[in-house]
């Protein structure tokens, strides 16, 4: 299959009959591997990612593999869904687009989890070791985690996002935040209530995001 | 840190004064000279009656363009914390502080100064 044209090679690994199957994922691997590996690898470095508990090198091939995953599964949907089957450099860009989208989210989960298990005196040295125009991104994951988590109880739903994070990623003491005009009228356990609800409410997101 | 001393700089402005008179050498000459253009600037908006209205270009979600709502605007922290407006807007601003990252890094950071100075104001009363 060394010279088949992109449409064709795409054809063959969407195709449920098994020797044609191989064939294509095969060639597929030979082309593509190393463009997958390389935008992986960039999009870690730009996280920062080398801080994650594992060496970089063992956390680039559980996400190259991740990768393969989803191209590969229930008959190669999302590869099918790629229109420009005869355009390969608009096919290398939606590849990297796949490699960026996966990769953003192995670390968002990963950072997530690690910052609700973390102490609150600890969060800030975590936040801190992520790359600074990555950050927010960490923070909007977080805060739509909140929000989907607390769905049910929606009244004091953005205070308590805020007391949170103010608590956690920004350091504040309690006597701090119940010092801000939004929240001085806020009672003495308030803080601490919230802080404890907020981290149960994202655990519980996130074993419902792993399970998904 | 300039939003932290942004911050500092408000908390004198509000309960800074009383100490003024015995406790004026510790107050830098920068910030006395921060101080001095923010109570300038919060005379000029009291003046004019603008006094609130500083929220009300708040945006709805998160800012979507540079520079974000809340950066260099002492403004708004002016009307947050000494006028009488923007607490009937607490509830819009926490939504965009929760929506907008830039604006909660800018927001703690000047809030930190504000409460530290603050206390630290409260403490030697």
């Amino acid at each position: 299959m060394k010279d088949v044209p992109l449409q064709e090679l795409l054809e063959s690994c969407c195709d449920a009959q098994a020797a044609r199957w191989e064939a294509g994922w095969s060639e597929f691997i030979r082309r593509y591997k190393r463009f997958i590996y390389q935008m992986v690898a960039r999009t870690c470095v730009s996280w920062n990612a080398a801080r994650l508990h594992k060496q970089l090198s063992e956390t680039i091939d559980d996400i190259v593999s991740d990768v393969f995953i989803l191209l590969c599964e229930n008959h190669g949907r999302v590869l099918h869904g790629f229109r420009a089957k005869d355009d390969e450099r608009l096919f290398l860009a939606w590849l990297a687009t796949v490699c960026r989208r996966k990769t953003s989210r192995h670390i968002l989960r990963h950072f997530s989890s690690k910052m609700v298990d973390a102490e609150a005196g600890e969060i800030p040295g975590i936040v801190s070791s992520i790359d600074v125009e990555r950050r927010w991104e960490l923070y909007e994951h977080l805060v739509g985690l909140c929000r989907s988590s607390a769905a049910k109880n929606k009244l004091f739903m953005e205070r308590d996002i805020l007391i949170f994070f103010l608590y956690t990623w920004a350091d504040f003491s309690t006597d701090m935040i119940q010092l801000l005009p939004c929240l001085d009228h806020i009672g003495h356990r308030v803080v601490d209530n919230t802080v404890n609800r907020m981290r149960n409410s994202l655990n519980r997101s996130m074993m419902k995001e792993v399970e998904r | 840190m300039m939003n932290e001393r942004l911050g500092r700089a408000l908390a004198v402005l509000a309960f800074g004064e009383k100490r003024k008179a015995g406790d004026g050498g510790a107050v830098s000459a920068g910030r006395d000279e921060t101080v001095g253009m923010l109570r300038e600037r919060l005379r000029e908006l009291e003046a004019s009656g603008t006094e609130g209205r500083s929220v009300s270009g708040l945006p709805d979600k998160g800012c979507a363009q540079d520079p974000v709502f809340m950066e260099e605007n002492a403004d708004f922290f002016l009307d947050y914390l000494m006028g009488s407006g923007p607490r009937h807007a607490c509830p819009g601003l926490i939504r965009h502080i929760n929506d907008c990252y830039r604006c909660f890094e800018i927001y703690s950071d000047v809030m930190r100064g504000y409460v530290l100075e603050r206390g630290s104001a409260v403490e030697r009363r």
